[in-house]
């Protein structure tokens, strides 16, 4: 027990410095904003607390606790199931009562809805909450499920991440293929929402046909889970080459140079999103390379950039969803739900059945159970009122 | 009309919490009495701001940090309704008011506009773990202020003994299981909710690392209490600790630590 105390407050600890230091940054990151500590964040690993070698470790010294204790547990649980309904000798530290405080005990009992099973000698033994007994044994055990089935889905999940443009699909490593029909990011009321359409078809040749992927409501299909994780923006570049009128249109969703001769030409840095949802406040950032001379710079959509014989005409950006492909095996995930209803239950029965039992002999009274004192002062309160 | 509602039961609240502590300095029984049907009052107003300002934004009013704030006030009046029913003798009027006027009072200082409810937060979730997280953060704040009033009565010579002194105790300590089992409640609704929306379970935002955090405080708190018998001054003093968890998780994480949970 000591021990499981130990532990749960060396995980809090842990726990609240991984909540303090920001985690999975890289060195540079912690060099820069923990000027004096970055070393000491480093060595004991506090950038990555939660994958750490003691974290890991702690988790799972918690789980054999856990394990041990569910043992100690189920065996006190047979012996006090087993104890419940036996009797008591005169010398068990009962309080000494007559005849008429009996009288008043049983009714007292019998209005509260308790169970009576009466014993040899007139003893009554009144019990109430029987399957109480278990709560602790299923909370640990589903604590127990809960850290072992959490653990086994973190390690046998895997998620990729893919920008899809509306209208273009993606080839997947399993031969399926994604095709994002289209986008919105609002519904028709005008409130944000992120919808795709997407189509997916299965190596084997079989077809989801047009399904909507809405925040919130991921799609199952084909062993695999599709969500609509986030959206992005996608620059739309027009470039137009002065002497020969040819031109080009492309789409611009990273960084990337555009040379227009002899090392000169144009950087696109990206999209600089200043408000949300109004194109208006779109720009795109730039490096505009001149020979030794760079100029940064940003130009709202509509606007033309030159550089050496080509022109470069940024168009209004369009939006294209991040669609998360996660794959996951539904047994593990169906353990970690039944591990949730055993805490739940196991908690429900701690708390909310206490298990309590009267032995009421003809000499004395004994309340067994953890929750005794609030009984002990309603039956002083009987005992004044009936006295009255 | 819906700012006058708020702003009414926020006086309301602050009314009844003078003629509380009015009536005890003075002993005053026409106080205390008073104190009831001012907080009756007080709730009806809440209960009505906040029944329009979910109609207006066609959802359950609990989105925000200024939403939840209101809501955590409600709850904190709705247990105390409950426990004086169940209990007149308790006098946990001395404890729940000031904390509802406390609360009220932060909800008034955050921006109170009714905003859409970001797509991330339109499902069926949202009712069970934002419902759950506020009744969880009321027991556990009425508990603590049990608490402290037991150490007070403790300090001004009560004897252990005295039969509303371990009734407090008990009381404090009953919450405290609610709290914890609606907390757990909070958390695995949570992770379900995570699953649809992130696809994770658990990310080890700060806001889930802090619940983590609280979570762990009272499972020790309900191992000390049942298996190691802490009882009394020591689990009082527990408790009082593990509600600046609550408190930080509630406040500190939203101002402090950037989180997926932060819907301002």
């Amino acid at each position: 027990m000591r021990f499981g105390i130990v532990l749960l407050l060396l995980i809090a600890i842990c726990s609240l410095i991984g909540s303090i230091v920001p985690q999975g940054n890289d060195k540079a990151f912690y060099m820069a904003n923990f000027v004096k500590s970055h070393q000491l964040i480093l060595l004991l690993k506090f950038d990555n607390i939660f994958s750490s070698f003691y974290f890991v470790s702690l988790i799972a010294l918690l789980c054999v606790n856990l394990m041990f204790c569910s043992v100690i547990r189920f065996r006190g649980l047979i012996k006090s199931t087993k104890n419940y309904t036996t009797s008591i000798g005169k010398n068990s530290g009962g309080t000494i009562i007559s005849d008429v405080e009996k009288n008043i005990l049983v009714g007292f009992f019998e209005k509260k809805h308790f169970r009576t099973l009466t014993l040899e000698e007139n003893n009554i033994l009144f019990y109430s909450h029987k399957i109480g007994h278990y709560g602790s044994f299923i909370t640990h055990i589903g604590i127990l499920m809960l850290l072992l089935f959490s653990t086994l889905v973190l390690y046998n999940t895997s998620y990729i991440d893919y920008g899809i443009l509306p209208g273009s699909s993606i080839a997947l490593a399993d031969g399926s293929t994604v095709n994002v029909n289209d986008f919105v990011l609002y519904d028709e009321t005008g409130r944000a929402d992120f919808i795709s359409t997407i189509n997916i078809s299965t190596a084997e040749g079989e077809q989801s046909g047009a399904v909507k992927l809405i925040v919130n409501r991921p799609f199952s299909f084909a062993g695999q889970k599709y969500y609509q994780q986030s959206y992005n923006l996608a620059g739309t570049l027009e470039i137009v080459n002065t002497i020969s009128n040819n031109s080009d249109k492309l789409i611009l969703k990273e960084p990337c140079f555009f040379n227009t001769g002899d090392n000169n030409g144009i950087m696109f840095i990206g999209i600089n999103d200043n408000a949300n949802d109004n194109s208006q406040s779109l720009s795109y950032g730039y490096v505009l390379i001149e020979g030794a001379q760079k100029s940064a710079g940003s130009v709202v959509p509509g606007e033309t950039i030159r550089s050496g014989d080509m022109d470069f005409h940024f168009n209004v950006p369009i939006s294209y969803p991040v669609i998360r492909i996660k794959k996951a095996m539904n047994f593990l995930m169906t353990g970690l739900y039944i591990s949730f209803v055993f805490l739940l239950a196991g908690l429900w029965l701690c708390f909310f059945y206490t298990p309590i039992s009267i032995y009421v002999t003809n000499d004395f009274y004994l309340i067994r159970g953890k929750n005794k004192d609030l009984l002990i002062n309603e039956i002083k309160d009987e005992f004044r009122r009936k006295r009255k | 009309m819906l700012n006058i509602l708020f702003f009414a039961s926020l006086v309301l609240y602050f009314v009844a919490m003078l003629l509380e502590i009015a009536g005890t300095i003075f002993k005053n029984k026409h106080f205390k009495k008073a104190v009831w049907f001012v907080v009756i009052t007080a709730f009806v107003c809440h209960t009505a701001y906040a029944v329009i300002r979910g109609v207006r934004a066609g959802r359950i009013p609990m989105s925000n940090q200024f939403e939840f704030a209101m809501a955590f006030a409600w709850g904190i009046t709705l247990v105390y309704f409950l426990l004086r029913i169940k209990n007149k003798q308790m006098l946990i009027e001395i404890v729940t008011i000031p904390l509802a006027f406390l609360v009220m009072s932060y909800a008034a200082l955050l921006p109170k506009e009714i905003t859409d409810l970001m797509p991330a937060l339109r499902s069926a979730w949202f009712s069970l773990h934002i419902g759950a997280a506020v009744f969880s953060y009321s027991f556990f704040l009425i508990a603590a202020a049990l608490a402290i009033k037991y150490i007070i009565s403790i300090r001004k010579g009560a004897q252990k003994d005295d039969p509303m002194l371990i009734q407090t105790d008990t009381l404090s300590y009953r919450l405290t299981a609610s709290g914890f089992m609606l907390l757990t409640v909070v958390i695995l609704s949570g992770c379900i909710w995570a699953e649809q929306a992130w696809s994770t379970f658990w990310s080890w935002d700060p806001k889930e690392t802090w619940a983590l955090i609280t979570w762990l405080l009272y499972a020790l708190y309900l191992h000390l209490r049942i298996n190691k018998k802490w009882k009394g001054t020591r689990i009082a003093w527990f408790s009082i600790i593990a509600i600046i968890c609550v408190v930080f998780s509630f406040v500190g994480v939203n101002q402090i630590l950037p989180s997926l949970h932060t819907y301002k």
